[in-house]
């Protein structure tokens, strides 16, 4: 008797804490599941209001609002709406502010802050072009700095150069090495967080063959 | 032992595991469906995302009392208590619109906006500098947007049938005394600025808001960069002349120097010009910006430019053709503008500009000098307190000294003038759909000791997503003065007796407006009282106030950035009826810059390949009305109708490894020989034709930016 009851009490008292762990943990796999699984636009906003509900409840971490933000970048990536593209990175940033706050690894959200800048270039390229992506740029100059062994910083700088003109510095030419390194530090990079960003490793390998063409052919 | 287990268990999943669905449909206000809604369970993972027809459904293990909360970018966070019972809920929330400056009505009765950042852009900064027939001249190419006439001989915005003298420039707050290179007769001037000073522009051709004053017809508001991206040079080359210049960027700070020396002479052996020049027109300038971030939200700018130019000319005598009277003009130009811009908090923010201008200007005309000099100094400060949802309450105060020297051989004439302006305004956001803006101006002038009182309102109505509809009306004032208008120097003295003149503006417009397509038709009426009058004959040196007059006509707007894939075009036309008794007029007519019919037709092209972007404009305006002495009915003749088609090409490439710009411009290619007026002799037995300087004009240039940030 004097088992089950403190059994109980150890089970009452400790459970609050305990399947909040492990539900974060729960929660994050589905979330990143939904992620995985994206296709569409309206997948990847699914995907973002399950992370933005995990980062309300569990307010010392990080990753939640890190994914909401890489969630809605994708869906601007895709394609959405013009108009709609400078309110959704506003939340984007709002959100990068969050995940500051709680301690973001600086280097994984500088990647994003970069793809964010070149991403409002889409609304104006004309106008924005210039101003952003040099933005961007600095940007991810940062998260390299904050981590030189992080692949998708060098992913991100690889497209912010293939994709300028040749005229404003940039090209496959000039791309290429930053690919290179992308798909080296893919290889390479593990870390002890199961969550911990690991996208990247694919679109680079793919670009690197595009600028090899390019610049082979 | 197992009986206890069992007892918990049954206890437990009662309370604790019983199922409740919470379903229902997210929708806006007006019943529309809001997909991609987050509906939260607060306080848990819990929750859902709203299908592409605003529907959700999911299932909670959460009992008692709870708060659902739904959110959305644009909506407002709506939230309800639900009690959870372990049964079905359905709830329909109804999301409520923030008002956005995103989605929200624009004010823009009369007025066209050029600028990088806000929606409602016409035009871009781009577009100012690569606009055919433009060359680059801020002004020219506001002269491509409707309402505006097309006068070849002389400088200046004749906006909506008003002379040149009714538009009011303004740069970051302040008036600007003398936005145009000093006049020579019969030959148009540039602007004094480079368009790449300034981050945006709005031209407002009515109905403008009360922080403006001194202008009958039109202001164009100029604001300077705020702080520059990056370190970099540049160096340009053209054959009349060299501009070269440095800008610096550290942490908050920026200051950069553009120096230029012009010489026309290089330019006359290409282009033959008809007029027969004795010094070709050379000039040094020089503009200094500096720029300091003083917080997050504020920002000290300061714009300083002098330049300094001489010419010589030997202009046709009208009264005796087989001689010519020469002219020539030495001219100096200081301008000073410091302006402080800070957000106190999410409240309050304020504004602090002065400014200081000297125009000095020697003229020869015949052997007889004329010396003018005219200073303006102005202060203006202003308050905005913000109220939420984007509606504001601004209210400032405005100070100008004028000195206006004037020396001849007769004598010399000094006139100084204090005038003082009080002005606030509200911009009020009913909701998304409606906003106003209401404002009230009051001014004061020494000199006349006269005051007036101006209210101005506008009205904007969204009827759709991508349609708006706006009304504006205002009364508008100006003083009288002799250096703004070359015709009041005869009455120099006697300006202090002179009102206020005044214009009345009615204007209602429809805009549609997506990103590809831009549409805009605006009517106006424009009542003129108050305008000065004198006697044209010289016999009687008086002037008074009793003239008037109006203005009334149509715009139209249509840009097009889709259709033609890399090509875009816009249209503008001008339809426009006035008459006015003022100035010398014996009876009311038609003035001489105005005209009926004013057609532009700007396209441009990108060619991706040749990485060059290639713009011809189309310019018609309708016969003009001159002064012919052998008409008993005054400017009772038109000259021919006008046809300008210009040309330009921009190639951009790098040289060196530096990103570089190679431009070319031709303005009236098919070389149409156009007759801007007649000037008759005194008697009207002797006319000549007033025409174009050269029959075409040619740009040529090469820019080069040198980049000094590191590239990866």
């Amino acid at each position: 008797m004097k088992t089950l009851l403190f059994a109980l009490t150890l089970m009452i008292a400790g459970y609050a804490p305990a399947q909040d762990a492990s539900a974060y943990q729960q929660a994050m796999q589905q979330a990143l599941a939904m992620l995985d699984s994206a296709e569409t636009g309206d997948d990847y906003q699914a995907a973002a209001n399950q992370f933005e509900r995990i980062g309300q409840v569990a307010s010392d971490e990080w990753l939640p609002a890190y994914y909401a933000a890489f969630c809605h970048l994708n869906r601007v990536s895709d394609g959405i709406e013009k108009d709609q593209i400078d309110p959704t990175l506003d939340q984007v940033e709002t959100l990068l502010g969050q995940a500051r706050e709680r301690g973001g690894d600086e280097s994984e959200l500088q990647v994003l802050q970069g793809w964010t800048h070149q991403m409002r270039i889409n609304v104006k390229p004309m106008q924005r072009g210039q101003k952003y992506s040099g933005l961007a740029r600095e940007a991810l100059g940062a998260a390299i700095e904050a981590n030189p062994d992080n692949p998708r910083a060098y992913y991100m700088m690889g497209t912010n150069i293939f994709y300028t003109p040749k005229m404003f510095g940039g090209g496959a030419e000039k791309a290429l090495p930053h690919f290179e390194n992308a798909v080296a530090k893919a290889e390479a990079f593990t870390h002890d967080n199961p969550f911990w960003p690991s996208w990247g490793g694919a679109p680079s390998a793919y670009f690197l063959e595009k600028c090899k063409e390019e610049v082979d052919g | 032992m197992r009986f206890w287990t069992l007892c918990f268990m049954i206890v437990y999943s009662a309370t604790a595991w019983s199922q409740t669905v919470i379903t229902g449909q997210v929708t806006d206000r007006n019943g529309q469906p809001i997909p991609g809604a987050n509906i939260t369970l607060q306080g848990t993972f819990e929750g859902a995302s709203s299908d592409a027809n605003g529907h959700f459904s999911f299932t909670t293990y959460q009992s008692d009392t709870q708060a659902v909360a739904i959110s959305y970018v644009g909506y407002k966070p709506f939230a309800q208590i639900l009690v959870l019972r372990g049964d079905t809920l359905r709830i329909e929330p109804k999301l409520k619109e923030e008002i956005s400056a995103l989605k929200a009505v624009v004010v823009n009765a009369g007025s066209f906006e050029a600028s990088d950042e806000n929606k409602t852009v016409v035009l871009s900064p781009i577009d100012m500098v690569t606009t055919a027939g433009s060359n680059g001249d801020v002004f020219a190419a506001l002269q491509e947007l409707p309402g505006t006439q097309q006068v070849g001989e002389q400088e200046g915005m004749f906006v909506r049938g008003g002379s040149q003298f009714e538009t009011a420039y303004i740069i970051d707050g302040l008036l600007v005394q003398a936005p145009f290179f000093s006049s020579v007769p019969d030959v148009p001037q540039r602007g004094r600025f480079s368009p790449f000073e300034f981050k945006g522009t709005v031209f407002s051709t009515g109905g403008y808001s009360a922080q403006y004053g001194q202008a009958l017809s039109s202001v164009v508001v100029l604001e300077t960069q705020d702080m520059p991206d990056k370190t970099q040079s540049n160096l340009g080359l053209l054959p009349v002349g060299v501009n070269a210049g440095h800008q610096q960027v550290w942490d908050n700070t920026a200051a950069a120097l553009q120096l230029g020396y012009t010489n026309v002479t290089p330019y006359f052996w290409i282009n033959n010009t008809r007029l027969e020049f004795d010094q070709a027109p050379e000039g040094y300038n020089a503009a200094f910006n500096f720029r300091q971030q003083t917080s997050d939200d504020g920002l000290w700018k300061v714009y300083a430019t002098y330049d300094a130019r001489r010419l010589g000319l030997q202009l046709p005598n009208i009264e005796q053709p087989d001689q010519l009277t020469p002219f020539a003009a030495v001219n100096k130009n200081t301008y000073l503008n410091t302006s402080l811009k800070e957000g106190l908090n999410d409240n309050w923010a304020i504004y602090a500009g002065a400014s200081y201008a000297d125009q000095d200007d020697q003229f020869t005309i015949d052997g007889q000098e004329v010396i003018t000099r005219n200073q303006l100094a102005q202060t203006k400060v202003m308050a905005t307190r913000f109220l939420g949802n984007l509606s504001a309450l601004r209210t400032g105060a405005e100070w100008h000294w004028r000195t206006n020297d004037m020396g001849a051989e007769g004598g010399k004439f000094t006139q100084r003038a204090q005038y003082r302006a009080l002005f606030s305004e509200a911009d009020i956001y009913l909701t998304n759909r409606l906003a106003a803006r209401a404002g009230l101006r009051y001014e004061y002038t020494d000199l006349q000791d006269a005051h007036n009182l101006a209210p101005r309102l506008s009205l904007s109505y969204k009827t759709g997503t991508h349609n708006q509809v706006s009304l504006a009306y205002g009364h508008f004032y100006q003083t009288p003065q002799a250096e703004r208008n070359a015709q009041l120097f005869p009455f120099f003295q006697q300006l202090p007796q002179l009102e206020y003149e005044r214009a009345t503006h009615y204007i209602a417009n429809f805009q549609h407006l997506t990103d590809h397509y831009t549409f805009r038709i605006e009517g106006y009426w424009k009542e003129y009282d108050q305008l000065v009058q004198y006697d044209g004959l010289g016999n009687d040196w008086s002037v008074n106030n009793l003239g008037e007059g109006y203005a009334r006509g149509i715009d139209l707007f249509w840009r097009d950035k889709k259709t033609l894939g890399h090509g875009e075009y816009w249209i503008s036309y001008s339809y426009l009826d006035t008459e006015r008794q003022h100035r010398d007029f014996p009876a009311p007519a038609m003035p001489a810059f105005a005209s009926s019919h004013n057609l532009s037709v700007v396209y441009k092209h990108w060619l991706e390949k040749l990485n060059t972007s290639v713009n011809v404009t189309y310019n018609f305006a309708s016969g003009r009305p001159y002064y012919n002495p052998n008409n008993p009915v005054f400017h009772g003749d038109r000259t021919p109708n006008f046809h300008n088609l210009s040309f330009a090409a921009s190639y951009l490439t790098t040289l060196w490894d530096h990103f570089t710009i190679v431009f070319i411009g031709v303005n009236n290619v098919l070389g149409i020989d156009n007759i801007f007026s007649y000037r008759y002799n005194s008697d009207g037995s002797y006319r000549q034709a007033i025409k174009a300087q050269e029959l075409r004009t040619l740009v040529v240039g090469v820019f080069i930016s040198f980049d000094h940030t590191k590239n990866p």
